[in-house]
């Protein structure tokens, strides 16, 4: 008999389904369940290289308080129905809005979007997982608190809380943004409500000022994992500088990563540039104007005489370094020579500010990235391949020259045995740097969508056998990306799971844990 | 499930046509919603779908139309609700999917109606 569901959570009877639905729908209302295909279609769409139907949720639960969330556990552990929390839901190119595993529920808390405060002195905001950056930064400017955003390229649509749990990564001198998280509200397996840090104390008014309460420090482990439902975010938001010059760098041979980087690192620790330094690839930056199918047509990787034609046509280095340097005017004056000394002492960089560059399309969203604008220019990495697939590649790596060539040209030479092109960037952390790489290929070409996906396997493989970890990754590929860091590591995940989610129906599979 | 992207292009294929004769006579005007439709459009749409470089949407619709319709969407004569409803909900290609809880019913509608109704953009 055809199930009234699109799909069934593992093991759970659509008898015992049926039941749970019944009280989703007195807890939320009818309006606020959602099971029919028609209404579900919007978190069914993922752009990773396995059929859709491996992450077909069964139902979408439109929560919009603490209150519900904690009945909705209740049922959820009655029937042992697992729940998938989504926050914005735009994880794109990591999962997108669908569950890690056919017939999770999805718990979508978009709704639940109540900026509950920002405070313009002591720069920080507490606010629920449906707020997205648009909105907070149209609060911030209507109620003029001078204070600056940090987003992921996906700004607008994309909140702090989803990108933060899943540890994403902003421009802004706060561009680490887990670094500056302040204190979380989490509702347990359990149903209970736990306030991280200083938020456990009653009558306190520091849970958004002292990260470390007292005690084990515990938001960690509601980071890319699946212990609790956040329902509640502090962060602490940068104060508006008086003056900002963002400005480029390009380098013409792809060898000059080691120079750039061996460059940046010291100005970067001691602070000179304060914020995440992007290293980006000329086929980075290159779809933002140019098209592939004007330089090279058929299968097979762009090859590196069209990726210089590109860079020649659209003004580009083979590396773009974006960066820039906030506070006073003076300040801005002082490091700016600091800058410049360190990066022309070699010949090879050419370095263009503002006043050269600002009519550029691609420096134009970078510099908006950079002092929090809003901005979707980077999308524009889709039109690349067209089709619609994409996974980022993400290992970390130290923040050394030779580290990062050695990096580029593995991923490289990977991504050329598959027939894909190397969009790749580096983001500059504190002492380390996030490789990112978007993995992109034509969803609608079988062939295509075989090759990415053995392509994403071995880069995984090969980069964890020289000891490359990887900081994030989609859905797919989270149990891989678990094993690479080894079975001492999986098993306190796992002994945590089963001490705080002892039913396991808190998104079952989320970094490999069960 | 069946190919989403292929199962979009059909609904433009079959729609195209449609929406075009279905411009003239002029229906009757919602100022109102045709208002609150462009303050969403701006809102939702305009980042990717934008006028001049730097909207990776009107980027990508060049590509697709070649210059045989407007790449800019507000631009576009041939639009109907339920078209842009379908593309909002599924996305395409790379237009990301909207979700009800982020766009709810009543605004796509909004949207739809102020992309299909040409004369006041
Ligand atoms: C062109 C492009 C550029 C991108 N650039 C960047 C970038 O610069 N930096 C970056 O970090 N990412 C980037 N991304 C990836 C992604 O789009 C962003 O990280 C985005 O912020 C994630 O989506 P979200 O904020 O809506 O979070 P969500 O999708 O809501 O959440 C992300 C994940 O966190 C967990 N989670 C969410 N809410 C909760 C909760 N309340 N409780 C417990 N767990 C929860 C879930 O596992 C969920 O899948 C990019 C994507 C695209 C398409």
């Amino acid at each position: 008999m055809a199930s009234k569901y699109i799909a069934l959570p593992k093991g759970v009877s659509e008898k015992d389904f049926d039941a749970a639905i019944v009280k989703f729908r007195e807890i939320l209302g009818n309006d606020s369940v959602l099971t029919s295909a028609e209404q579900l279609a919007p978190y069914t769409k993922t752009m990773m290289p396995v059929s859709d139907a491996e992450h077909t949720l069964s139902a979408a639960l439109l929560a919009t308080t603490v209150e519900q969330i904690q009945k909705i556990v209740a049922v959820c552990n009655q029937y042992k129905v697992p729940i998938w929390t989504i926050s914005t839901g735009k994880n794109l190119g990591y999962g997108s809005a669908a569950p890690a595993e056919r017939g999770q529920v999805v718990l979508d808390l978009k709704r639940m979007n109540r900026i509950l405060e920002v405070d313009k002195d002591l720069a920080f905001a507490l606010v629920e997982p449906g707020v997205t950056y648009q909105q907070l930064y149209d609060y911030i400017k209507e109620h003029k608190l001078g204070l600056w955003l940090s987003m992921p390229a996906p700004t607008a649509i994309a909140g702090p809380v989803g990108n933060t749990l899943d540890r994403g990564v902003g421009y802004t001198p706060y561009g680490e943004q887990f670094l500056f998280a302040c204190g979380m509200e989490v509702v347990l397996a359990n149903g209970e409500v736990l306030r991280t840090g200083m938020g456990s104390m009653p009558n306190s008014n520091t849970w958004q000022v002292f990260k470390w309460g007292y005690g084990p420090y515990l938001d960690g482990i509601f980071t890319q994992s699946n212990y609790g439902i956040v329902t509640k975010f502090g962060f602490w938001l940068m104060p508006a500088p008086p003056a900002f010059k963002p400005f480029a760098i390009q380098y013409q041979h792809e060898e000059d990563i080691v120079e750039i980087v061996e460059t940046i690192r010291p100005l970067r620790i001691s602070g000179v540039i304060p914020n995440a330094v992007v290293i980006a690839h000329a086929l980075y930056e290159a779809p933002v104007t140019a098209k592939r199918s004007d330089y090279v047509s058929g299968p097979g990787s762009i090859p590196d005489e069209a990726v210089h034609r590109i860079m020649k046509d659209h003004k580009l280095g083979i590396w773009n370094v974006y960066a820039a340097l906030y506070g006073t005017q003076e300040q801005i004056d002082v490091n700016w020579k600091i800058v410049m000394e360190a990066f022309l002492r070699s010949g090879k960089a050419k370095i263009l500010t503002e006043e050269e560059v600002a009519e550029d399309a691609a420096f134009t969203y970078r510099a908006k990235l950079m002092c929090g604008e809003m901005t979707l220019t980077e999308f524009s990495l889709y039109n690349w391949r067209g089709g619609g697939g994409s996974m980022w590649f993400a290992p970390v790596s130290q923040a050394r020259g030779s580290e990062t060539l050695k990096q580029m040209a593995l991923t490289k030479q990977i991504l050329a045995k598959y027939g894909l092109d190397y969009s790749g960037e580096f983001i500059v952390g504190m002492r380390d740097m996030h490789h990112i790489v978007d993995v992109l290929y034509d969803k609608t070409d079988p062939e295509q969508v075989k090759a990415a996906y053995q392509c994403f396997d071995e880069l995984l493989t090969e980069f964890s056998a020289r000891g490359y970890g990887t900081y994030r990754v989609n859905t797919a590929f989270m149990d891989k990306v678990a094993e690479t860091y080894g079975p001492v590591q999986r098993n306190i995940h796992k002994t945590l799971k089963k001490a705080l989610d002892p039913n396991g129906i808190l998104a079952p599979g989320k970094s490999g844990i069960r | 499930m069946k190919n989403i992207t292929s199962s979009l292009a059909l609904v433009f294929m079959l729609l195209a046509p449609l929406a075009s004769s279905a411009q003239s006579p002029a229906p009757a005007v919602d100022e109102t919603l045709l208002r609150r439709g462009n303050e969403l459009y701006q809102y939702w749409c305009a980042t990717c779908h934008g006028r001049g470089p730097g909207h990776p949407g009107t980027q990508a619709l060049e590509t697709r139309y070649g210059g045989a319709l407007p790449a800019v969407l507000e631009d576009r004569p041939n639009l109907t609700p339920d078209f842009v409803g379908a593309f909002v909900r599924n996305g395409i290609s790379i237009m990301p999917f909207f979700r009800k809880t982020e766009i709810n019913d009543e605004e796509l509608a909004a949207i739809g109606a102020y992309l299909s109704h040409t004369p006041i953009k």
